[in-house]
């Protein structure tokens, strides 16, 4: 655990100063180059409505900066939004030093007959969560690899952090990678609009060789969920808690397919086999 | 009522039992029988009970049913507000389930790893050793 927490801390702390410069760039440029699309739009009369549909930059610009403060977790503003990331990763090392003390405590508080079936169903349910995250993890990993390799050598600018973006948002599917989508091709606009439509094209391409080999080959390992489930967890939760809920609404629903099928459909009517997830 | 040792009667609960736990007979209709028996019987207290008594307990009842139902709602009001901080718990177990499953990759990696430089070089003193008592 300790080798794992400084090989990571290493990670982190020597890309912070290329990810914070290309971060305050990325800031900078993303509502100049949705100026220079309503400008462009503009002058096509048919594309009008859409212009008048488009928000302004400074909106745009508000609204990036309030997206993660106001994720939907409990502290909010800038400064909560660090607090929360500090609270998730301490608690969690606290957590994962020693999951026997807390998982036996909650245990005890179960009436003595369903201690072992409980035991059981919260190992299944830690199961689903470790497959479905490391298969999570490597594809997250390989979609910022391949799209920052990939914007870089057609030459978008601001690759290293838009990588890193996209390979972050590739936790929320489906959602996810067309919101990271945004940034660069506005990016790419502000270049010309052959770069943009490249970028169009080699981030579709992207999306389906993820969607149709990279997933399918990890989820065959891993843990898979139905899709139009998943599509309508993540907008029940995302409706309710905001981004947070979206950005959760996976993992929460591959906990309560386990709980549902083991408690409900096992234990309730007499199925041998719960929901497979 | 009682009966002799060994004779039976035709409608008799407690004997056509002993009878067909040796299965010797199928078991009578005890359910016709019970119901006989309650005809015949005198009404017992609950019967008895006053209309007040009835009401008292109905009372009971709808006061238990609303008393759940009020719990639950206030238990669905408690989820709504604690929605923040459980989703940020949940993310806390994420987090601790990802370190220590990756935790639990590294530690393998590391084991067979090590393992097999054990392996290689004992073998290499296993050889040498060979090599010196040939």
């Amino acid at each position: 655990m300790l080798l794992l927490l400084l090989i990571l801390g290493l990670g982190s702390w020597l890309m912070a100063p290329q990810i914070s410069d290309q971060s305050s760039k990325l800031a900078e440029t993303v509502p100049k180059s949705l100026q220079r699309l309503r400008e462009v739009v503009a002058q096509h009369p048919l594309l009008e409505r859409i212009v008048a549909e488009l928000p302004s930059p400074e909106q745009v610009s508000k609204q990036l900066a309030s997206l993660i403060p106001n994720a939907g977790l409990f502290f909010g503003g800038l400064v909560g939004a660090i607090v929360n990331v500090v609270i998730i990763l301490f608690v969690g090392i606290y957590f994962a030093a020693s999951p026997t003390l807390y998982i036996e405590g909650f245990i005890k508080l179960i009436p003595q007959g369903r201690r072992t079936r409980i035991r059981d169903v919260l190992h299944q349910i830690g199961r689903t969560l470790a497959r479905w995250l490391i298969g999570k993890s490597l594809s997250m990993l390989i979609v910022g690899v391949l799209t920052a390799s990939c914007l870089s050598l057609l030459g978008v600018p601001l690759a290293l952090i838009l990588g890193i973006i996209a390979g972050l948002l590739d936790f929320i599917p489906y959602f996810g990678l067309i919101m990271a989508d945004v940034p660069a091709v506005l990016i790419a606009f502000s270049i010309s609009p052959h770069l943009a439509l490249y970028t169009i094209l080699l981030l579709t391409a992207i999306q389906l060789a993820e969607g149709y080999v990279l997933l399918p080959m990890i989820e065959a390992k891993t843990v898979s969920l139905p899709p139009a489930l998943t599509i309508v967890m993540q907008l029940l939760f995302g409706s309710l808690f905001g981004f947070a809920g979206v950005a959760l609404a996976t993992p929460l629903t591959a906990a309560l397919s386990v709980l549902v099928g083991t408690l409900y459909v096992q234990d309730v009517l007499g199925e041998r086999r719960g929901l497979e997830a | 009522m009682r009966f002799k040792k060994a004779e039976y009667h035709p409608g008799d609960v407690n004997m056509s039992k002993v009878i067909t736990s040796r299965r010797l007979l199928p078991p009578p209709d005890i359910s016709v029988q019970m119901n006989d028996q309650r005809k015949e019987s005198p009404p017992s207290e609950q019967e008895q009970a006053s209309p007040a008594t009835t009401h008292r307990k109905l009372m009971r009842r709808v006061a238990l049913i609303d008393g759940i139902g009020v719990l639950f709602v206030l238990a669905l009001a408690a989820l709504w507000y604690a929605a923040d901080v459980l989703l940020l718990l949940f993310a806390c177990v994420l987090c601790a389930v990802l370190l220590q499953e990756l935790s639990e990759i590294v530690q393998r990696r590391l084991a067979s790893a090590a393992s097999s430089a054990w392996r290689s070089s004992c073998s290499c003193c296993c050889s040498s050793w060979a090599s010196v008592a040939g």
